[in-house]
């Protein structure tokens, strides 16, 4: 839809001529709205528009017009036509053509404009009339209709039209919105009538049209009407009316529902009956209306009422009578000046101008005032100024003060109403003397034993007490009544030594207006008692402040001196004093400055009496608590098994944030994850001691300090505690090593008893050759030992072995033979066993603890083998010639740990060996001892006792000593004997002479027969030199 | 004979108490209101007694010279004009003075507004002078009201039209002549509602005494 607007000639109806206005219109529609504009007169219009001469089709419309000033209002509403788009385009060019738009902006041409408009456009909507005519009509065209209420409208058919399209009522149909509307709704009242019945519910414009069905697919919409449906106008209620005077007289009312409909409002005056005056209100405001100044009629009875109107009815006001001076509310008075006034401290003068109003009128004011900053206002009763005086002398102000004043006012007969309260102005009171001396206070320090060093302060007045800029102080201090000293000072301290004696401070302070009563303080002597303290002092927060309670001890105190400091360190205050005074009667006083929260302050007060103070008596508090900043610190005092000891440190002061109440211990098992109930114990306590634990367990613990406002936890602490209780393992080991110690004794006891026994099986004596009677019993033997050897195979010069090896002693049952049947006995035993026994005599075994073992030719030689594989080697040493007297010693015998295997021809000397025993089997069996040591120096320069050579190698390393047996051996004693030697040549050409020491004992207790030497193979076992 | 005589006196008597009661009930019910419109129509006359030097001084300044030079007095503002109040309202009855006051008033108003009118085309930038004239004028109007009120209150007729109506006289095509006029007619208004604050204080002092009369 394109919109389009056209200069348009309106009318309003009161004025009885036309004016200029504009018409818009939709093109190729059927409903054309429109609006007049005002016309540029700068007259105010009142009246209704009205399109007189609408075209076919085109419903006549109205509506309301009020101008008020130059094109600011304008009034429209709706018609309806068909085909308007040649009108609305004639009328468009017509205005184009005519050229009177320009014209219209001056007032004659605007007038005559308009009446050409006039003129033109009903000529051509006649002409349009004419060529598009008429198909129906419908009555009534525009209905305004109430909300709800019911509405009867007629199509009407035009006959031309029914005879041209040859229908007739029946075909009509009717839409209302676009819907079509229920038959039931309408009715055919003859073949050009058809009448629709309808009831609308909504507010606002509804199209309703009729329509003709040509044919099956061809309707026809022959006509349209719009509805207006609204509401009637309410009576306007609740009117009142306020005056400002010189200004204007505003009236207000409560309209009522709004109609949906343009409705007019006028405000109606009467004066006189003659006098009546009606002011229409403007578009848009329907609950108020001002009647200007010089308009309002003062002095006289208004007669008030407002009467609404719209299309659907009207409605007027109850009226109201009132003279507009009886509802004046004034301006507000203006203070011109606030005044001092001479040597009156406490007093001001104020002066106002009094708003304008009406000659007669008299005005009541009230004055009030405050201090700056105050919130409290002070006010001068209204009778006090019900005066046509303008001004006021306001007593019993503070001097050198600021006053802030304000006034307001209102018709004294209570008619009316207060005005508003002026601008505020501030006045300043004198000053005067200061009320009284400042507080005074002072801080000792002994020096030494007889001076102090006393810091008297004292604080500023309040500005109350000042009454004035204070200048200076004046302190004067004296003993026994004698003035030492007169200070003038604007600080707020003076420092002073003095001696311990008692002296007076009297001070005061000084404005312009002169001097303060003085205030006293006495510095008691050193070694004077103080009087009495105060009782029961308490401090708590109270307000956001810090209220510090006490009970006087006397009725003599004069009054109080609080004192306070921040104890940031237990019982030491490192930082500022701060002080402040209170009242003999004060039983609590606030603590005014330097309080902070979480801190905690030592509070002391001391009753002063007459200047003197007494005793102290402080107090710990905080301003508000909260949780401490950290826990306590928790050592390990003692870990047992099932218990534990803890300890922890207190918090510091600074870190506390409150008083702590208690501490709360906190400890769960760390492997089974199991939390144990906690331990609440007294803020005294700073260990304490778990119990009930489980042994060889991790715990965590953690102590938890509490104040009012909640506690801190410490960090955990994790111990274990121990597998073994104190003492157990003690109850345990000491049983243990006692009977271990008892076993050991009882063992040893039995082993000494059974020494020889041991001593039988563990070191048997060995028999020394020496004092074998073999020596006594055959001298001879070194011969035939030599002629058996060979000459190569020469004995040592002095035919004594010096180093002898025991490849393996036989010892089978052999004991200790002490006697003869035991020899005698194992000789026997010899005898039987010759031939199958005394071979294995020179392998492997101990001398002392070989057992019996099978011979090699005794069985087979694979068996031999594996013996000689395992052999073990004994050394004998014998550096003495002990061996004579057979005396078997530890020292001498020596168990050799080498497991060296034996040689290969140590068997081929063996069968050498078997040889030589049956070849010479009367000679006496001899162990042959590996000799392949070097001699001892002292035995190869050492003649043997019995003048036999000692045998063996005199550059043999003396490492090997050790490994070897020294053998002393006479030659003479080996003569006669047929030793069972077997010599064999080693590897590294050591010769091993092998002794069958069975029968060696033997030969020397025995009969020389039965022992007599066997025959040595030639070459083997015998013992060499190198 | 006489037992008839007395009690015709006897009717006669309580006939005049029950017409003397309706009297005042009468009386007494309009009474405030028409003492609150007197004291109304006193204030307005005090009202424009006040007003009228502010507005002749208004007028004088706005007038341009010789006006705004020299005072009230100066012959200049000494022509002749009609229908003006005549006469003086002392020793009259007060109904009588309180119509010849509505008709004074009611001239003035009619002068007034004929300055007004003059002084829209000579002087319509004037604002406060012409608010001014026509808060006067609207005080003239209520005044009149008020009179108009009390008189048909007390019956007494206020003839509609004036005898010498100022709409009627005429008016100088020459502005100066226009200044000269309208200058004389504040000129007298000023001196009229003198006299009219002072009947009103008079009948006002009549009727209530002093103290009920403001200064």
């Amino acid at each position: 839809m394109t919109e389009e607007y056209l200069e348009w000639a309106g009318h309003c109806a009161r004025r009885r001529r036309w004016v200029g206005g504009a018409m818009g219109a939709v093109s190729g529609d059927r409903v054309i709205g429109f609006y007049i504009r005002c016309p540029p007169l700068g007259v105010a219009l009142d009246g209704v528009a009205v399109v007189t001469q609408a075209g076919p089709g085109i419903a006549p419309a109205r509506a309301p017009c009020r101008c008020q000033s130059v094109g600011s209002d304008r009034c429209g509403g709706y018609f309806f036509l068909f085909k308007t788009a040649e009108i609305l385009v004639a009328a468009w060019y017509l205005l184009e053509r005519t050229g009177y738009l320009g014209a219209i902006k001056t007032m004659q041409g605007y007038l005559a404009i308009t009446v050409y408009l006039y003129v033109q456009i009903s000529v051509c909507l006649r002409t349009v009339d004419c060529l598009i005519g008429k198909a129906a009509y419908i009555i009534p065209e525009s209905p305004v209709i109430a909300l709800g209420s019911q509405l009867t409208a007629s199509c009407i058919l035009n006959d031309s039209f029914i005879k041209e399209n040859k229908v007739d009522a029946n075909q009509i149909f009717w839409n209302l919105k676009g819907m079509r509307i229920s038959e039931d709704n309408y009715h055919t009242v003859n073949s050009t009538v058809s009448n629709v019945t309808l009831r609308l519910y909504s507010v606002g414009n509804s199209l309703l049209t009729c329509n003709v069905q040509l044919n099956e697919d061809q309707v026809l919409t022959v006509f349209g009407i719009q509805i207006t449906t609204g509401l009637p106008p309410e009576k306007p209620k609740n009117l009142s009316c306020i005056t400002y005077d010189r200004k204007n007289m505003t009236c207000s009312w409560n309209p009522g529902n709004n109609t949906y409909l343009p409705t007019s409002y006028q405000f109606k005056v009467l004066i006189a009956p003659n006098n009546l005056k009606s002011y229409p209100l403007p578009e848009g405001v329907n609950n108020s209306y001002a009647v200007l100044f010089p308009s309002i009629h003062y002095f006289v009875f208004n007669t008030i009422w407002v009467e609404v109107k719209n299309d659907l009815g009207d409605a007027t006001s109850d009226s109201l009578q009132l003279d507009p001076v009886d509802v004046i509310k004034p301006d507000p008075p203006v203070i011109t000046s606030i005044q001092q006034i001479k040597n009156m401290s406490t007093v001001l003068s104020v002066k106002w101008e009094k708003p304008s109003v009406p000659a007669t009128y008299n005005l009541k004011y009230i004055l009030r005032y405050k201090i700056v900053g105050s919130q409290e206002w002070m006010q001068v009763p209204p009778e006090d100024t019900d005066t046509q005086k303008e001004s006021f002398l306001i007593q019993e102000l503070k001097p050198f003060t600021d006053y802030i004043f304000t006034i307001r006012c209102k018709r004294n007969d209570e008619t009316g109403y207060w005005s508003d309260w002026s601008l505020e102005k501030i006045g300043k009171t004198p000053e005067a003397k200061p009320l009284r001396g400042p507080p005074i206070w002072r801080t000792v320090e002994n020096l030494d034993f007889s001076k102090r060093k006393i810091h008297i302060m004292w604080k500023e007045l309040e500005k109350s007490d000042a009454n004035g800029v204070i200048l200076k102080y004046k302190m004067t201090i004296k003993k026994s009544s004698m003035n030492i000293k007169t200070i003038e000072t604007t600080k707020l301290g003076w420092n002073i030594t003095v001696s311990d004696g008692e002296y007076e401070v009297t001070l005061s302070a000084s404005n312009s207006a002169g001097d303060s009563p003085t205030e006293i303080l006495i510095l008691p002597a050193a070694t004077e008692s103080a009087f009495l303290p105060v009782q029961n002092v308490s401090a708590y927060p109270q307000d956001g402040q810090l209220m510090v309670e006490w009970k006087p001890s006397s009725s003599a105190v004069s009054g109080y001196v609080i004192e306070w400091c921040e104890e940031s360190i237990k019982n030491l205050c490192p930082g500022p004093l701060f002080w402040q005074t209170a009242q003999k009667t004060a039983r609590k006083v606030f603590i005014k400055d330097n309080i902070m929260p979480f801190k905690r302050y030592r509070i002391t007060i001391y009753p002063m009496y007459r200047g003197r103070p007494g005793a102290p008596l402080s107090k710990l508090a905080y301003l508000q608590q909260d949780r401490p900043a950290s826990g306590p610190l928790v050592r390990l005092k003692n870990v047992g098994k099932k218990d534990v000891t803890l300890m922890w440190s207190e918090i510091p002061v600074n870190e506390q944030r409150g008083f702590i109440t208690h501490y709360t211990i906190f400890y769960r098992n760390c492997i089974a994850n199991e939390t144990s109930p906690s331990i609440v114990v007294d803020a005294m306590c700073r260990e304490h001691e778990l119990t009930s634990l489980k042994g060889n367990t991790l715990y965590g613990v953690r102590v938890m300090a509490s104040t009012v406002k909640g506690g801190t936890n410490s960090s955990e602490v994790n111990f274990t505690t121990l597998s073994y209780a104190k003492g157990e393992i003690e109850a345990i080991v000491v049983p243990i090593c006692l009977s271990f110690l008892l076993i050991t004794v009882v063992t040893i006891l039995f082993c000494f008893n059974k020494r020889h026994l041991i001593k039988k099986y563990i070191w048997p004596n060995v028999p020394d050759p020496a004092n074998s009677r073999v020596v006594e019993w055959s001298p001879s033997t070194g011969n035939l030992i030599q002629n058996n050897l060979g000459p190569k195979e020469s004995m040592n010069s002095d035919g004594f072995i010096s180093d002898v090896t025991i490849v393996e002693a036989d010892v089978d049952e052999e004991k200790y033979l002490s006697n003869e049947d035991e020899i005698k006995q194992l000789t026997s035993l010899k005898k039987e066993k010759s031939t199958s026994e005394e071979h294995s005599s020179g392998i492997g075994g101990s001398s002392c603890m070989s057992s019996p073992r099978q011979s090699v030719s005794d069985s087979d030689s694979e068996s031999a083998q594996n013996t000689t594989s395992t052999v073990q080697y004994s050394t004998v040493l014998v550096s003495s010639p002990g061996y004579r007297c057979q005396q078997p010693s530890a020292q001498a015998f020596t168990r050799s740990e080498s497991t060296q295997p034996l040689l290969e021809n140590e068997e081929k000397a063996d069968e050498h060996t078997y040889g030589n025993f049956g070849s010479c089997s009367s000679e006496v069996k001899r162990l042959y001892f590996k000799q392949h040591a070097r001699i001892e120096e002292t035995n190869l320069n050492e003649p043997h006792p019995n003048g036999a050579e000692i045998l063996g190698d005199t550059n043999e390393d003396n490492s090997l000593r050790l490994n070897q047996m020294e053998v002393s051996d006479q030659t003479s004693d080996l003569e006669g004997f047929c030793p069972a030697v077997d010599s064999f040549q080693s590897s590294n050409n050591q010769t091993v002479v092998k002794l069958e020491f069975l029968g060696f004992r033997a030969g020397l207790e025995t009969d020389q027969q039965s022992y007599m030497p066997q025959a040595v193979k030639h070459n083997s076992y015998m013992p060499q030199s190198k | 004979m006489r037992r008839g005589v007395r009690i015709r006196q006897t009717i006669i008597g309580i006939l005049h108490i029950l017409l003397l009661l309706g009297l005042s009930c009468h009386n007494t019910s309009a009474a405030p209101i028409l003492n609150k419109t007197m004291n109304m129509s006193y204030q307005l006359a005090v009202e424009l007694n006040r007003s009228a030097p502010a507005l002749l001084r208004l007028y004088l300044s706005a007038q341009g010279f010789p006006f705004s030079n020299d005072n009230a007095d100066m012959p200049l503002c000494r022509v002749q004009v009609k229908c003006l109040p005549k006469g003086q309202l002392v020793n009259m009855e007060k109904n009588e003075t309180l119509r010849k006051i509505h008709t004074g008033v009611k001239q003035f108003d009619l002068h007034l507004k004929n300055v007004e009118v003059q002084q829209m085309y000579m002087n319509s930038l004037k604002k406060e002078m012409h608010d001014e004239l026509k808060n006067t004028r609207t005080q003239l109007i209520s005044l009149q009201s008020n009179l108009q009120f009390i008189l048909d209150n007390r019956g007494y007729h206020v003839p509609e039209e004036l005898e010498c109506s100022p709409e009627h006289i005429n008016i100088p095509e020459n502005l100066f002549d226009q200044k000269k006029q309208g200058c004389t007619i504040l000129r007298e208004f000023k001196r009229y509602m003198k006299q009219v604050l002072k009947s009103f204080r008079h009948l006002l002092r009549n009727a209530h005494g002093k103290a009920a009369v403001n200064p």
